[in-house]
């Protein structure tokens, strides 16, 4: 929950902060009648005035496909920020001022100010994802932008400002780039870049709108692509730790020769050998699954471990990934976005690189066949150890209407709550009006923006203004938020994993940057406690292998965690409204 | 006109070689010969028709020349012109192979179907040859169809299937035969029975094929007006509820067609079909134990009802039993080879238990029937509409 009027950014001891939070739930906590969860559209109280540019008839794919959101403390002031990808439309993509991309500062009383011209992050050109992450290791997060058309990086440097150095640092991919993720994949402390490629097509070269065979949805014309257009192959930047990157595509083997059309992309450990793995979906093509060898190379696995396909066996037009451990089998399992007419496919990790396709099984699968579906989530909204998903959807022809179905091109959102027993209930129409506004969702984020113990949701609408979506009512249920900070690690402890205790079920997470749909979501890791007052035990496994195991931590915190420090650091508590 | 491109081949083996012209003229001969069978060889059929009709004048008595021309005569669809030939021909030899084929489907270009149809009937039940057996068959069908002796020409129809499963023209007719077929006899049936039963189903299938859910329904539920208990209905009614709530997303469609197809078990224990669709709304609605006893149900029913058995292992793997899954696939792929879906199922019910081999082994299946596009058509079995494991829609981005 955020934005309340007399919420202050806090400055004062921590003490004080806890009392002027506490007096804000108590008046908040009168006005409720219902221990429901909602999600409330709170973007018109942020001040965030960001709109993405569109073109109504979306005659091209280039128009269709943009963009991600990050969520980052660019600043280090402990409040999230908002970084919005723009892009031009065809008509205007030979203007370089003509999309604006915006970081948005939080101020921690629930608006935001656009200091974009300051940071210099405004124009980083056709831009489609972003992600966010200490490339060089000085403790400042970096944003590397994905973009039809060279990429960028822009280095942190500390004092709210960015440089652009992306030619120094080679990673200025000039393909029609897509999903970006970090880890350090060679496990020499630094982070690694993997950026997912889609098709290639020429801006003066572009298919004719309604023309060809793939060019006709039910019968009514519409945008070519992707089908039709050659695809891209994918890049992997080696950090070779002077702020340059090694494109090591080819010799990794991830370059993706054949060319598919990459979308979301995201590393996990998924066989916990420390190295991190990596899932990449893929557009009207089977999908990647790469597990690390641990020798720099890589081997796509994704057909034999399940993941490649739907479960007849066929192709999807595959967006966005979320990945988590659901059930508490301490296996990471995935959840990919689809085209509408096919269903959000739902992997569940059985034994290690052995998924099973429980999209129906869970229930998740059928509600999700009308809807394209992009931005997606593993998140405990309502704070009861198990992880719930969101889907952020919104269809790519707005000329869908025209066809005959009942399919819209603006589109609700999803959300399933995990029943806790393997199987979901859609519960949007249940968690407010806002999620059932419908819209044109692209990226979308999920963190704790207004530092109150539950998780809000960003999302970038492709058609005008973002979506800022506040959790009410989550933080009635006991919470823990850790904050990592590697030392022999990478500096932001990318594939860091957290364990906690809380009495059954045991939780995990991994920290890791860049998922869903081009997008990033709060770096910290977020845990559920229902209503227990404490962790038994917390353990962090390192990237390097190390393991520490810290003793009870109280909920409702928000702690930090520095690697090899012998306790971690509370950085501010905050009591539920129901204690 | 049946396509006829590829006769001359057939025919090129009777050469007039054997014709011996008298002395003086047997230079010119030749040469009309040679040039003849130049021009044939080219596709110059006017000018292989000139030097054929200059050699007849100089050889009347040469049935091979008088074949020669009736097929270029054939060749290029100048029937009537052919017959002469053709028949001057067999007149002045019956021995002459394929030549009574050729006049008879000369005949039947012509309509003349009840002369033409003794010997387009011989070359298609005795000949050897597979592309004059199936230029007769065609004709065979055409001639029964315009002697309007349906029967006869469903016969046909069926054994060319058969004979050339894969041709496209034989494909194109035998659809229109059975739609005429289908037509005629459902004009009978509204003749004869207009306020019967079977004329709203006949109604209600027509209307459901076609995608119109509201008038299918309709006339189903006209059925169930007047015979309440008449099993299968409810079944069908189901099938178009499915139908609608996929293409409009209605959910309130998909609770009725589940209520329908349980009504219509109660009715029938023994429809495999409404068991097979109740269970894959209930697989698909997560509930995976109520889905395995209605595929066991219907397999029960029906042992070879192979979208039942692959939605029986495939709730099996989801229920974590890949074991128990697995002899139902082999099953699957043993009775139909070009099954992907079943091939994928079993690659995965094998990776789960650690089988590396064999899921490799089914994994390489699965991709050499995505490579030669030789996956399964969902072609609807005769007696039993269900819905196929496959979901075929091609995203069409």
């Amino acid at each position: 929950m955020m934005g309340h009027a007399v919420a202050r950014r806090c400055g004062a001891p921590v003490g004080t902060c806890v009392l002027v939070l506490l007096a804000i739930h108590l008046t908040t906590a009168q006005g409720r009648t219902t221990d429901r969860v909602t999600f409330t559209d709170i973007t018109s109280q942020t001040g965030i005035t960001f709109s993405h540019n569109f073109s109504p008839d979306k005659k091209y794919i280039l128009e269709s496909m943009s963009g991600g959101v990050a969520m980052l403390d660019f600043d280090k002031d402990g409040w999230l920020d908002l970084y919005f990808v723009n892009s031009p439309v065809v008509a205007t993509a030979g203007t370089p001022r003509s999309a604006r991309s915006a970081l948005w500062r939080n101020r921690g009383d629930g608006t935001f100010v656009d200091v974009t011209d300051r940071a210099g992050v405004g124009y980083p050109g056709f831009g489609m994802g972003v992600v966010a992450a200490d490339f060089d290791n000085d403790g400042w997060e970096d944003l590397y932008v994905t973009c039809y058309g060279p990429n960028r990086l822009f280095r942190n440097r500390g004092d709210g400002t960015f440089t652009d150095v992306t030619e120094k640092a080679g990673v200025g991919d000039p393909r029609w780039s897509t999903g970006a993720a970090a880890a350090d994949y060679d496990g020499d402390g630094w982070l690694d870049l993997f950026v997912a490629n889609y098709a290639h097509v020429r801006l003066d070269a572009l298919p004719e709108f309604g023309k060809g065979k793939s060019c006709e949805y039910d019968g009514v014309p519409v945008q070519c692509g992707p089908r039709g257009l050659p695809g891209s192959g994918d890049s992997l930047y080696r950090n070779r730790r002077d702020g340059s990157f090694e494109d090591v595509s080819t010799k990794a083997g991830v370059a993706d020769s054949a060319g598919r059309f990459g979308m979301g992309v995201a590393w996990r450990d998924f066989n916990g050998d420390g190295r991190p793995d990596l899932f990449v979906a893929n557009d009207a093509g089977p999908n990647f699954l790469y597990k690390n060898n641990g020798d720099g190379t890589f081997v796509d696995v994704a057909l034999q471990a399940g993941t490649a396909l739907d479960e007849n066996g066929k192709e999807q037009g595959s967006m966005g990934v979320a990945i988590g451990d659901y059930n508490h089998t301490g296996r990471w399992s995935i959840l990919v976005t689809n085209f509408s007419d096919e269903y959000n496919a739902f992997y569940r990790h059985d034994q290690v690189f052995q998924f099973t396709d429980v999209s129906f099984a869970s229930q998740t699968g059928r509600a999700s066949i009308p809807y394209v579906g992009w931005g997606t989530h593993f998140l405990d909204y309502d704070n009861d150890g198990w992880l719930d998903l969101i889907a952020v959807n919104g269809h790519v022809y707005p000329q869908v209407e025209q066809a005959g179905r009942t399919t819209r091109y603006r589109q609700r959102k999803l959300l399933y709550h995990n029943d806790q027993n393997g199987r979901f209930t859609e519960v949007a129409a249940a968690a407010g009006a806002s999620l059932m506004e419908p819209s044109v969702g692209r990226g979308s984020a999920a963190g704790d923006l207004d530092n109150d113990g539950d998780l809000d949701v960003v999302v970038n609408n492709l058609d005008g203004p973002p979506t800022i979506l506040r959790n009410d009512g989550g933080n009635r249920q006991n919470f823990l938020v850790v904050e990592l900070e590697g030392r022999k690690a990478n500096r932001d402890a990318i594939g860091a994993v957290v364990t906690v205790n809380a009495g059954d079920p045991v939780q995990r997470a991994e920290r890791h940057s860049g998922d869903s749909y081009l997008s990033r979501s709060d770096p910290r890791l977020h845990f559920g406690l229902a209503k227990r007052p404490k962790v038994e035990f917390l353990e962090v496994r390192w990237p390097n292998g190390a393991v520490q195991r810290f003793g009870q931590v109280s909920a409702n915190t928000f702690i930090r965690i520095v690697e090899g420090a012998d306790t971690p650091q509370t950085i501010r508590t905050r009591i539920s409204p129901n204690r | 006109m049946v396509a006829g491109g590829v006769i001359v081949g057939w025919l090129l083996a009777s050469r007039p070689a054997s014709a011996q012209p008298p002395r003086p003229q047997a230079a010119a001969v030749q040469d009309l010969a040679r040039e003849g069978e130049r021009a044939l060889a080219e596709g110059r059929y006017a000018d292989a028709q000139k030097a054929y009709e200059d050699l007849r004048k100089l050889t009347p008595a040469i049935a091979e020349v008088h074949a020669r021309l009736g097929l270029i005569y054939f060749q290029q669809g100048k029937f009537t012109e052919a017959i002469v030939p053709l028949r001057e021909a067999i007149r002045l030899k019956p021995s002459l192979p394929k030549i009574g084929a050729l006049l008879a489907m000369s005949l039947s270009e012509l309509g003349q179907y009840d002369e033409a149809l003794p010997g387009v009937t011989q070359a298609f039940s005795q000949t050897v040859d597979p592309v004059l057996r199936r230029m007769a068959g065609l004709h065979l069908q055409r001639i029964y169809l315009g002697l309007r002796r349906d029967l006869d020409a469903a016969d046909v129809t069926l054994r060319l299937s058969r004979l050339y499963p894969n041709d496209p023209e034989v494909l194109y007719h035998a659809g229109r035969v059975f739609a005429n077929f289908a037509y005629g006899q459902t004009l009978k049936l509204a003749t004869v029975a207009p306020d019967s039963v079977w004329l709203h189903q006949a109604a209600g299938e027509a209307n459901e094929s076609q995608g119109l859910h509201d008038a299918a329904l309709r006339e189903y539920r006209q059925i169930l007006s007047a015979s309440p208990r008449r099993p299968g209905i409810r079944f069908r009614i189901g099938r178009v509820l499915l139908a609608r709530a996929k293409a409009q997303s209605a959910a309130d469609d998909l609770m009725e067609a589940r209520q329908a197809f349980e009504e219509e078990l109660k009715l029938d224990p023994t429809n495999a079909g409404a068991a097979y669709e109740l269970a894959e709304i209930q697989r698909q609605s997560g509930d995976l134990e109520s889905a395995r006893a209605n595929f066991v149900h219907a397999l029960t029913h029906d042992a070879n009802f192979e979208n039942a058995r692959v939605g029986l292992a495939r709730t099996l793997i989801a229920l974590a039993k890949p074991a128990e899954a697995i002899p139902h696939l082999q099953a699957v792929v043993k009775a139909n080879p070009d099954s992907d879906v079943a091939y994928y199922q079993l690659s995965q019910a094998h990776g789960m238990l650690g089988n590396a081999g064999e899921q490799e082994k089914a994994l390489a299946e699965f991709n050499r029937l995505r490579s030669t596009g030789r996956r399964a058509v969902a072609i609807p079995e005769l007696n039993l509409d269900a819905t196929p494991q496959a979901i075929d829609l091609e995203p069409p981005k």
